[in-house]
């Protein structure tokens, strides 16, 4: 766990080169940072790395990015973050040339984060968004969130009609961490598009990922799936195998006024991997602001329905069966099982343009025998999976 | 007077006073050829990063002017703190920048006038040069 005086250094660092940052016509540099506490009030469980102490380790982070005009056309962009969550690789985040032959067209080569959810590919800069923490039922980290390829994008407009359409392709390859566990997962050929068009204060929003060629290195499994196999239970052996493809489709609508605003995006997952198949999430937000205060309320919910993984092995015939029976058993306990709903009542005030203070709690209702995004400290334990989370944070952007 | 007709006509009275100090924002462009016309719609989907017909591009005034929130108010519909977050949102995620900037007024006014094709916006009876052309009104 960084200490929080390594945290506060880096985190001034960054402040400091902000406010001496120079700007050149051709070389441009930009930044954000975010400074996040929470506490969550169960010690039965984590969420989002939160337990029952306070810390600052899971959110906090800082950015800096550099974009350099090469002529008139093209440009190439780097960001540079650092981020407290161990979990999180610190390092080079987007690096990619851009090529803008007018005001319309616009296409990326590099690594590029996936433009998915309506804030996925902003997900680090808390600035750009309500919340200190993003309806984890849609902006949990297992979506493939960036690739190394390319991406076309198009504006237009029609009389008041302003709309965007995007396509992209690549390569994904990391490691994912979910309720726990770590899985290192590579996508050959991910594709999508994104389509956005916006009418007065509306904007709708859809958007599809499609990775049909999903691999995943679950190298502690290995030993496993052979003795599956050399038993004779080549389909449980397969289920544990985890390689197949997966297809995610999103629909969003918004309204944002002077006064009020309202969001909401549901997202399903479609998958013949059995431990992901079947995902259906959603969140409805509804913020009213007084003056520079922001108030907000958001209700997500998340429900896995094809996850159940038979364990067809007989007990109590051979020991050998036996151990395979539990050890499968123990190994569907960690597979996620993300049912949860939740409720966040959260305020930000933007006390300056470019610093907003959040404070947040959010109620989690998850179910008994998922993991519900937990991360229990003891598998079967009684756990009920309801929790508080509690949080404050610092948003800025330079 | 009946003390009804004697409080609607206080009413009336502080209605149209809060109508008389309502600032007024034009929408001013220094057109190249043929004349433009905008609605606030397409106005606001300029102002946002859209791409229109008209080919023009958005310059504003720095925040913290009092003719921007009016800007902002009126014409966009947002408040200065979602126009921020928006426009972080936008940068960092690589997809458009916000408009070019200027400090006040005077400045808004020298800008539009040496660059054709641009708009901008300013306090309704300002002194305009011959090369901008009024767009818009604001309400």
């Amino acid at each position: 766990m960084v200490s929080r005086f390594t945290l506060l250094f880096i985190i001034e660092s960054f402040i400091s080169f902000g406010a001496t940052a120079k700007t050149s016509n051709d070389l441009q540099f930009s930044g954000f940072a975010r400074l996040v506490g929470g506490y969550l009030s169960t010690d039965e469980a984590k969420y989002e790395g939160y337990n029952n102490s306070v810390s600052f380790s899971e959110k906090s982070l800082a950015a800096l990015q550099a974009d350099y005009i090469i002529n008139d056309y093209f440009s190439l962009s780097g960001q540079l973050l650092w981020h407290s969550d161990e979990t999180r690789k610190s390092g080079v985040e987007w690096l990619y040339l851009t090529y803008q032959p007018n005001a319309s067209w616009q296409f990326n080569l590099g690594q590029i984060r996936t433009p998915f959810l309506k804030y996925s590919d902003v997900i680090d800069v808390g600035f750009a968004y309500p919340w200190l923490n993003a309806p984890q039922q849609l902006y949990s980290s297992y979506l493939f969130s960036q690739y190394k390829g390319v991406n076309a994008r198009y504006l237009g407009s029609f009389n008041e009609v302003a709309f965007s359409l995007e396509a992209y392709w690549g390569n994904y390859s990391d490691e994912i961490h979910s309720s726990g566990t770590a899985f290192d997962v590579t996508v050959d050929g991910m594709y999508g598009g994104v389509v956005e068009i916006s009418y007065r204060g509306f904007q709708f929003r859809t958007a599809t990922i499609h990775a049909n060629d999903t691999d995943t290195d679950l190298t502690e499994l290995d030993p496993l799936i052979q003795g599956l196999r050399a038993a004779g239970f080549p389909d449980t052996a397969d289920i544990l195998d985890i390689d197949g493809g997966a297809t995610s489709y999103l629909f969003g609508i918004s309204y944002d006024s002077l006064n009020w605003f309202a969001s909401a995006e549901w997202m399903s997952v479609k998958s013949d991997l059995d431990i992901l198949g079947g995902i259906d999430s959603f969140y409805v937000t509804f913020g009213y602001y007084f003056d520079e205060v922001l108030v907000h309320a958001t209700v997500g919910s998340s429900r896995q329905s094809l996850n159940d993984i038979e364990n067809p092995i007989p007990v109590g015939i051979a020991p050998q069966l036996d151990a395979l029976h539990f050890a499968v058993e123990e190994v569907k306990t960690y597979f996620p099982t993300d049912d949860l709903d939740s409720l966040t009542l959260g305020a930000r005030w933007d006390f300056r343009n470019d610093l907003a203070l959040k404070a947040e709690v959010s109620f989690l209702k998850g179910k008994e025998g998922k993991t519900s995004f937990f991360e229990l400290d003891v598998i079967g334990s009684d756990f009920d999976r309801r929790a508080t989370l509690y949080q404050l944070g610092l948003e800025w952007v330079f | 007077m009946s003390k009804f007709a004697f409080a609607i006509f206080i009413i009336s009275f502080i209605f149209c006073a809060v109508a008389q100090e309502r600032e007024r924002v034009v929408v001013v462009a220094h057109l190249a050829d043929q004349p433009v016309s905008l609605s606030k719609g397409e106005i606001r989907n300029i102002f946002m990063g859209g791409v229109s017909e008209s080919n023009l591009t958005p310059v504003e005034i720095a925040s913290g002017s009092h003719i921007r929130v009016v800007f902002n108010t009126y014409v966009i519909g947002l408040p200065e703190s979602r126009i921020q977050s928006y426009w972080a949102q936008m940068k960092f995620s690589g997809r458009n920048k916000p408009p070019t900037s200027v400090g006040n007024v005077d400045e808004m006014i020298s800008y539009l006038n040496e660059n054709e094709a641009s708009i901008g916006y300013l306090p309704e009876g300002v002194e305009l040069p011959d090369s901008l052309t009024v767009i818009f009104i604001t309400d």
